[in-house]
Parts: C-alpha cells; sequence; structure tokens
C-alpha cells in the first residue's frame, strides 16, 4: 500500500504525517504560536517565514518516528486552501519540490477535509454516512459526510461572523486571558460557574436558520458586561465569565449539531477542530448525543488542532479511490469552499 | 558540476541547470510573472532535467537565491530550494539575488554599479558594485528618492515606519554612474539613472555567486532569506468600548 506523506501550512502550524491504508505512520509539528501571543492572533507574515524554517525539519521529523526514508513515500497530499495566503505557499512550494524529485503523485486537499479525516487515524473509517461539526480559530461548519474521497459535501451550515475559535481569542483578550484563547478560557471557566451570566445564543429563536453559526454579538455581549463593570468600578468575574461564555458557544454548536444528525438520519456526530479541544464542548456532546442515540466521535486532541496526519489521511482514502492527482502546476486557493476534499 | 539553481526573488520565476566547470548553462526555464512562483518553479525543473535527458540524482548541488526580494515568492524559493536539496541528498547554498543579476550585468559593464530590483511598496531592493560585480554594499530596501539622496551625498530625513537599510550613513565611495535591474528601469527617474539596463538573475550567474562554497564542499546555508524589513504587525493596546 502506498505511503502518504501530508503537508499542512495554511495556518501557524507546520505539519506532516505519513499514513498508509488509514494508519498514522508518524507524524511531526511546529507552531509559530507563541511568536503571535503579544498581537493576539496570528500574524500571516510571522507564521509564513516560521513555516519556511519548519518545513523540511518536520519532514525529517515524521520520518524519523516513522523508522521512514523519502523513497518509501508513494504519494504526497498538501493542503492548497483555505488558509492564510502566505503559508499555504510554502507547504505547496515544498510539497510539490517533493512530489517531483521523488516522482510520486501530488494530491491538493481541502483543509477541512483533513479536520474530518482525522478522525479516521483515530476510530478507523467514517460510517457510509455522518455529520461532521468543524469548528477551529478559522471555521465553523456543519456538514454532511458520505465518502470523503469521492462525495461531493454538503454544507448545511456555516458561521455568518466569526468562527467559534475567533470569538474565543477575541474573548480572552477582553477578559484579560493569555493567547490563545481557547485553552486559556477552558481553564478559567473550569473554576467559573457557567450559568452565572445569560449570554446569549444566536440564530437559536423560532423562524431562525437551523444550522447557520454568528459568534460577534456573543463577544460584543461580553465585551459589554466587562465595560459596564468596569465603568462602575465593579471587579470583573473572569472566571464566570468565561464558563458562561464557554457554555454558550458550546450550547449552540451542540443544540445545532445534533438536531441535523436527527433531520439528516445520522447515527454518528464527528466533532473536529481546534475548538473540539474545549472540554464543555466535548462534554456537552457527549451529553445530547447520549441522550438522543447518536454516536459521538471526537479524535484526541492533537488530532483536533490543524496537523499533517489529517492531511495525509485524506490522501490515503484518495489514493486509495484511485482519485485523479493534481496538475505540478496547481495554484492555492485560500479562500476556497469545501465541495470536494480534493481541490485538483 | 552539474548544479540546479533557483530564483524566485524577483517578478522572473528562474530554474537552470548549469555546468560550473564549463561555465555553462545547460539547460534554464524562465517565466516572468511575479504572482506564479509556487505555481511554476518545480515545473520548471522537471522540464530542464527532462530536456537534457538528466536525472534529479545528476544533480551535485542545489543553489538558491536568497532575495532580497518580495517575501512570499521568494520563499517560494527558498522552500523548494531546501526541499530539492534535501530530497536528494545534496549540499544547498543560498546566493544573494543582487549579486547574481551583478555578475551578469558585469560582463557588459567596466565600471561600478548600481543594481536594484522592485521592492514593491514603491521602493527597490539595492545594492552598489564594482566593474567586476563583487558587492561594494551590502544590500539595501528605500525609496527610490531617498536612495538618490543618499547618492548625492546627504542623509535623507526619514518620517515614522519601515527605516530604510544602508543609507542612515553618508556614502563613502565613488557614486555609480550606471544602474541595472527591474528596480532600476521601473524607477529610472526618481533614481536618477535614465539608461538603466533591465538584467535578471541567472542560474548561472546564482550557481557561480556561490561556486567557493561549492568547491570547498561547505556546509549547507542556512535557510535565510534577506528579509530586510520586519512583518508590518503592530501590537494591540487596550480594547475598543463597545458601550453607546
Amino acid at each position: 500500500m502506498t505511503i502518504v506523506m501530508g503537508i499542512e501550512t495554511s495556518c501557524d502550524e507546520t505539519g506532516v504525517g505519513l499514513v498508509q491504508d488509514g494508519k498514522l505512520l508518524g507524524d511531526a509539528l511546529a507552531s509559530s504560536m507563541a511568536e503571535h501571543a503579544i498581537f493576539g492572533g496570528v500574524v500571516p507574515e510571522i507564521a509564513a517565514r516560521a513555516h519556511l524554517q519548519a518545513i523540511v525539519p518536520c519532514v525529517q521529523q515524521a520520518l524519523h518516528k516513522a523508522d521512514l526514508d523519502l523513497r518509501d513515500v508513494g504519494a504526497i497530499a498538501v493542503t492548497t486552501g483555505p488558509g492564510l495566503a502566505s503559508s499555504l505557499q510554502i507547504g505547496m512550494a515544498a510539497a510539490k519540490a517533493y512530489a517531483v524529485t521523488l516522482g510520486v503523485p501530488l494530491f491538493a486537499v481541502h483543509h477541512l477535509a483533513g479536520h474530518a479525516a482525522a478522525d479516521t487515524l483515530a476510530h478507523g473509517p467514517l460510517p457510509a454516512q455522518c455529520v461532521a461539526l468543524i469548528v477551529s480559530g478559522g471555521h465553523t461548519s456543519l456538514l454532511t459526510l458520505r465518502d470523503l474521497a469521492v462525495d461531493r459535501i454538503n454544507h448545511i451550515g456555516d458561521t455568518r461572523d466569526d468562527a467559534a475559535g475567533e470569538a474565543f481569542d477575541k474573548v480572552a483578550r477582553i477578559l484579560g486571558l493569555p493567547y490563545p484563547g481557547g485553552p486559556s478560557i477552558d481553564a478559567a471557566a473550569a473554576k467559573g460557574d457557567p450559568h452565572a451570566f445569560k449570554f446569549p445564543r444566536a440564530l437559536t429563536g423560532p423562524g431562525q436558520p437551523k444550522y447557520a453559526f454568528s459568534f460577534s454579538g456573543l463577544k460584543t455581549a461580553v465585551a459589554r458586561t466587562v465595560e459596564k463593570m468596569q465603568l462602575k468600578g465593579q471587579p470583573v468575574p473572569v472566571e464566570d465569565i468565561a464558563a458562561s461564555f464557554q457554555e454558550a458557544v458550546a450550547d449552540v454548536l451542540t443544540s445545532k449539531a445534533i438536531l441535523a444528525c436527527q433531520e439528516y438520519g445520522a447515527a454518528e456526530l464527528i466533532v473536529v477542530g481546534g475548538v473540539a479541544a474545549n472540554s464543555r464542548v466535548r462534554a456537552l456532546a457527549q451529553e445530547r448525543c447520549d441522550a438522543v442515540g447518536v454516536e459521538l466521535r471526537v479524535p484526541p486532541i492533537r488530532l483536533c488542532t490543524d496537523n499533517g496526519a489529517m492531511i495525509a489521511a485524506v490522501g490515503d482514502l484518495l489514493v486509495r479511490a484511485g482519485a485523479k492527482p493534481a496538475s505540478l502546476n496547481i495554484s492555492t486557493t485560500p479562500s476556497v469552499q469545501l465541495e470536494y476534499a480534493s481541490l485538483a | 558540476m552539474v548544479i540546479l539553481a533557483l530564483d524566485t526573488a524577483t517578478a522572473v520565476v528562474t530554474a537552470g541547470i548549469v555546468d560550473l566547470e564549463t561555465s555553462r548553462t545547460l539547460a534554464s526555464r524562465a517565466t516572468p510573472d511575479a504572482h506564479k512562483h509556487a505555481e511554476v518553479l518545480s515545473s520548471h525543473v522537471r522540464d530542464c532535467l527532462n530536456e537534457l535527458s538528466l536525472a534529479f540524482t545528476d544533480i551535485e548541488a542545489v543553489v538558491v537565491g536568497a532575495g532580497p526580494g518580495p517575501f512570499t515568492g521568494l520563499r517560494v524559493g527558498m522552500a523548494s530550494g531546501a526541499v530539492f536539496a534535501n530530497a536528494l541528498g545534496r549540499p544547498l547554498y543560498t546566493a544573494c539575488t543582487l549579486d547574481a543579476i551583478a555578475l551578469t550585468a558585469a560582463t557588459e559593464l567596466n565600471e561600478p554599479f548600481l543594481v536594484a530590483t522592485d521592492a514593491r511598496r514603491r521602493e527597490v531592493y539595492w545594492s552598489i558594485h564594482s566593474a567586476t560585480g563583487a558587492p561594494l554594499t551590502s544590500p539595501g530596501v528605500a525609496k527610490p528618492s531617498y536612495l538618490r539622496t543618499w547618492l548625492d551625498g546627504d542623509v535623507p530625513d526619514i518620517g515614522p515606519g519601515q527605516p530604510p537599510v544602508g543609507i542612515d550613513q553618508p556614502i563613502s565611495m565613488s557614486v555609480p554612474r550606471k544602474a541595472v535591474g527591474a528596480g532600476a528601469v521601473l524607477h529610472a527617474d526618481s533614481l536618477g539613472y535614465a539608461d538603466a539596463m533591465a538584467v535578471d538573475p541567472m542560474p548561472l550567474a546564482l550557481a557561480q555567486v556561490a561556486a567557493a562554497k561549492i568547491a570547498a564542499k561547505a556546509p549547507n546555508d542556512a535557510l535565510t532569506p534577506l528579509y530586510l524589513r520586519r512583518p508590518d504587525a503592530v501590537a494591540p493596546n487596550g480594547n475598543k468600548s463597545v458601550l453607546p
């Protein structure tokens, strides 16, 4: 069976993974997150500079972990979109150079399909049909999946403004918690009361779009609450606000995902992306899936966040499905919508 | 010695296979498109090898232009060069792109000259070279009008923002009468070089700039692009008010 090397550089993580027949053989990850912390968000130019330094060392480390040689690699898969334009270019340039030097096919992969495929590395092949909730710093989407390698992916809902992870980063900043916001809010929320503040659940009322998301208003509601307290000279209960905000996000994400499973007759729900690492999102998703008899699949945290293994996982599915490789002249597509896993 | 040489530090995406012993370009490809670096570079390499009926394993070293150049394009060449060297198990050397342009230009000029490439943002990457092409200054980046002021013997008064590189001390050599490079042509008026000559980085010149390192079988060069500018990001200070 072909060993696929996956390369991911769409944001601030340089990821390389090696997958064969659905199994992760080895992977490596470098992150420039610490360099972005003082800016409160990812700075594209800083991320791209870091990718250039990290890409070849990550390949070498992944091969070393898998006890493989470059000559064992039979195909290259790379994220060509969506993502930061200057970052995507590094991964794509590297992938092309590896593909042409090794004389192996190149597969262009949609980043979000990678997130969905990540779970196959932890829990085996996806069912014939399922619902996937992809929640990260850049994306919030509800999808129905069939065969990821060949079938068109059906978008049933997306965020209209901020991605859920983006809201975590912005609220963390409002509360004076460190970047990235996901882990710092999760930690603060553990000591807070999730019902202390009643923050809005956008687009959940009757007659509103069932599967669309919006987190911009929630972020502003938190900002107003904090600012009013500061103006009155009151202490800001950071832990209670963090817990209440996190509860609102988890509530909206999981309630819509469960609704989608019921409407589309899916027996399994996959929750992936960086926000799937949030403890409350995981717990509430589990609770609600159990209540309606839906099986919840959430990959381990290191496969939830961006990584190269998930891109290799898509490449592996494409190779096994006999998909058409990409042209060596393919371009990156920084804002491409998810329709198919392959962007060839 | 068969060398693979690449450069993406200018609008011309260049790849070539050269023989350093005979100073011959065996095959080369160049695409003048500032938005196609990552699209065409690897194809260019493959096409050069196919033209020569060479295998990748025939390449003995990889040389890549390290700029200075617009960042996104520059990194495509450097990442690709690093990967070619890694995949082939061959050494990787970098060459200053301005030095490579100078080496080609020196065959036409017999006096010192300015090299200037397009740095976008109405600026140029520049350096001054001897009649043989050897660099007499480090690479700099500046607005053409500031560079002209500096060439005229003054230190230009610069406002806030990214400081220009290389013109903060008075010029300490005679002012070159000739200028080459796409930046010199583009800004011929404000630089004051009406007869500026377009010269692009060529694969043979890139390899020649790195020739001493190649001959000495020096260890791999660090993958250090000549950015010359910092990222533009500014750290936020405080939250905006959201109350009416």
